[in-house]
């Protein structure tokens, strides 16, 4: 396991970058985000551990980032102040593009990964925006009247965005449709909805909650990268749950086991049915919804492992898209920037 | 005339430079007027030799530039419209004129870089010069006026009538004059007032339809909550949770409120969250430099000043470190490789 002390601030998300197997950003905050500076990382992977390349400090706290996926050099990162800034690692101190539109602290970035050419953000304020890089204001802004947490384009559709928010609910817009008094939003799935009955039976863990439960803050999700109709969202109730937006209804499956809010989730880009979070109970798991199963004996969606290094409320973490499968990073109010193999900490 | 343009000049000299590149609306309506009357070519005697010239150049297919004034509009007596012909001088449209009527005095960039001027000298001099005659004519108020060529010592009156001048109707004169002329920021002055006026008039006016737009927005909202499923229905009508309890007002209403009920309201948000945690005894948690940070805030032993974490308890206005004083410097842990567990 490599390690990154980032001094005197608390990391909030890590990102590894898609052009480089070797780099990662970091963004970081001041007095764990409740006031000071941000600070954005670059971090490369030497033979000699991790390496600060470079960092770019910010008024105000840093929340979320997302790698360019046009620019191998550009992040873009979102802030405490409303702003959503883009940096460019080639050049020192300054973004090259800042834009302030949000009204309220921008807790999540997300870039198109089919398109490329457009990023999203959602914010407190209640609202979703949508980015162009080279464009100097918004191209649409998506209403949800609601804290929203986390914003993400589907990996699989350049038109599909979801997010989930304050309000327990997932939505899904879709830009192909005609501009209309919806303002593209074509499904809301609540995501306390009691547990859908799964086709296979035998596959039914009967030791996980099923519901209904009370609402609950929503704080993550991500779209499963192989199966393009599955999503996954966790928040303050502790539970991961994964969603099949073809059926609007209840979640397919409930992965119990974080003892607090769990803050990130991402599946990994290279199985169909394993999942990462990161959680406010200081630790990052590793779950599996129990898809890939051929066997319905071998057990159903569970946690496979957990990783127990940081020592504060971990809030961020990514797979490695590079090189052996299972490799991940993780960042957390512990000013430490973690590269692990997610295999270490599987139960056998 | 080069020296006429970039030197240090007076007034009158100013005025000229306004006059020589006059392309604005008053211009048109100007000439215009002029219909009923006698032709200008009948009192410009002297320019008619400039304008020959001209037209020599027309025909030879020099490229007549921005800012010339066209001289056949004067002898053929055309319709206000034939000022225009110039691809790089668009037509004024409508609202220009809207805005121009604001009595703006307004400095626009011209488009007409400096070289032309002396490129085009011969051109240029007898043309304006005779127009600005005409102008002077027109207004029965030549007398203290002259050609440019034969420059004079000019009054005080002269500059006070540029004044007076802009402030009339005639204040489009100068909209397309004043381009990087320090010695127009004088002038400048005393319209500061009328600009800064039509510029809060035209905010305020945005700002209405943009209240309205949203005024729209909102209902249109609430249109699709209408037409979505009951289903969706019920989260409209459910309780606020979490995050969405904060409204907007709430936080405005916050920043008015003295630090005293800021640090209130942070201790008392840290007390809440101690207790959720109250019951978890693990190391980890005892050990969490952020709950000690949020004990300190608590028992307001920390408060927040600005962009800092103030310890109390020190009388000092020190950042706070979570971990304080036993904090490990950073060469010893800033590019640490533990060992996989």
């Amino acid at each position: 396991m490599l390690e990154y002390r980032t001094q005197g601030f608390n990391g909030y998300a890590v990102k590894y970058s898609p052009y480089f197997d070797s780099k990662i950003a970091a963004a970081t905050s001041q007095h764990y985000g409740l006031v000071g500076n941000g600070r954005l990382y670059i971090l490369n992977l030497t033979p000699n551990g991790i390496v600060a390349e470079k960092w770019f400090d910010t008024q105000d706290s840093l929340y979320d980032l997302a790698w360019s996926e046009l620019h191998g050099n550009q992040c873009v990162v979102a802030t405490g102040d409303g702003s959503v800034k883009l940096f460019d690692i080639g050049l020192d101190e300054f973004p090259i593009r800042s834009w302030k539109e949000h009204n309220r602290e921008v807790f999540a970035v997300h870039w198109n990964l089919v398109a490329k050419d457009t990023f999203c953000s959602s914010s407190w304020d209640g609202t979703i925006k949508v980015w162009s890089p080279t464009r100097e204001t918004s191209l649409f802004t998506l209403p949800t009247h609601t804290c929203t947490y986390s914003a993400s384009f589907s990996p699989h559709h350049p038109a599909l965005l979801s997010a989930v928010s304050s309000d327990s609910h997932l939505r899904l817009f879709d830009l192909r449709t005609p501009p209309s008094a919806s303002n593209h939003l074509v499904l809301t799935i609540p995501l306390h909805a009691a547990r859908t009955a799964p086709s296979n039976p035998t596959n039914f863990n009967v030791n996980t909650p099923s519901g209904p439960f009370p609402p609950n803050e929503a704080l993550t999700h991500d779209w499963n990268k192989y199966r393009s109709n599955i999503v996954a969202a966790a928040g303050v109730d502790r539970l991961i749950r994964t969603f099949d937006i073809r059926s609007g209804g209840g979640p397919l499956e409930i992965l119990a086991g974080h003892d607090y809010a769990v803050r990130r989730v991402a599946w990994s880009p290279h199985l169909s049915d394993t999942l990462l979070s990161a959680s406010y109970d200081m630790t990052c798991r590793v779950w599996t919804d129990g898809s890939a199963k051929a066997v319905p004996e071998e057990g159903g969606a569970r946690e496979l492992g957990r990783m127990g290094v940081h020592t504060e409320f971990v809030c961020g973490v990514d797979w490695c898209l590079f090189g052996a499968e299972g490799w991940a990073a993780s960042t957390g109010w512990d000013e430490r920037v973690c590269v692990w193999d997610v295999r270490e900490f599987m139960r056998p | 005339m080069a020296d006429a343009l970039c030197g240090p000049s007076n007034p009158l000299q100013t005025f000229q430079k306004q006059t020589s590149v006059d392309r604005t609306l008053q211009h048109d309506r100007f000439a215009a007027r002029q219909q009923q009357e006698e032709s200008f070519r009948s009192t410009g005697g002297a320019s008619t030799g400039v304008l020959d010239a001209e037209f020599e150049a027309f025909q030879a297919g020099y490229p007549l530039e921005a800012g010339f004034p066209e001289p056949q509009s004067f002898s053929t007596g055309l319709h206000g419209q034939a000022f225009e012909p110039s691809i790089s001088q668009p037509q004024l449209p409508d609202w220009a004129s809207d805005f121009q009527n604001l009595r703006l005095n307004e400095a626009r960039a011209s488009p007409i870089p400096q070289s032309q001027f002396h490129q085009h000298a011969p051109l240029q001099r007898g043309i304006p010069t005779a127009w600005h005659q005409d102008f002077l004519g027109q207004q029965g108020q030549s007398s203290s006026y002259q050609p440019r060529q034969q420059q004079r010592p000019v009054s005080g009156w002269a500059y006070g009538y540029t004044g007076a001048l802009l402030s009339q109707e005639q204040s489009t004169l100068s909209a397309r004059a004043q381009q990087k002329q320090p010695e127009m920021q004088v002038e400048d002055g005393f319209d500061e007032a009328a600009f800064e006026k039509a510029f809060e008039a035209a905010t305020a006016e945005f700002q209405q339809s943009e209240k309205e737009e949203l005024q729209h927005d909102v209902a249109a909202h609430q249109d699709v909550y209408a037409g979505l499923s009951p289903e969706t229905e019920n989260w409209m009508e459910q309780t606020r949770i979490g995050a969405d309890r904060i409204s907007e007002d709430a936080q405005k209403e916050e920043k008015h409120h003295d630090d005293y009920d800021e640090a209130d309201e942070l201790a008392r948000t840290a007390g809440q969250l101690l207790e959720n945690v109250r019951s978890d005894q693990s190391q980890k948690f005892r050990e969490s430099n952020f709950l000690s940070l949020m004990r300190q805030l608590r028992d307001r032993e920390v408060r927040v000043e600005g962009d800092k974490l103030v310890d109390v308890r020190k009388k000092a206005s020190q950042p706070l470190h979570p971990g304080g004083e036993n904090y490990p410097n950073e060469g010893a842990d800033a590019f640490r490789q533990a060992a996989s567990p």
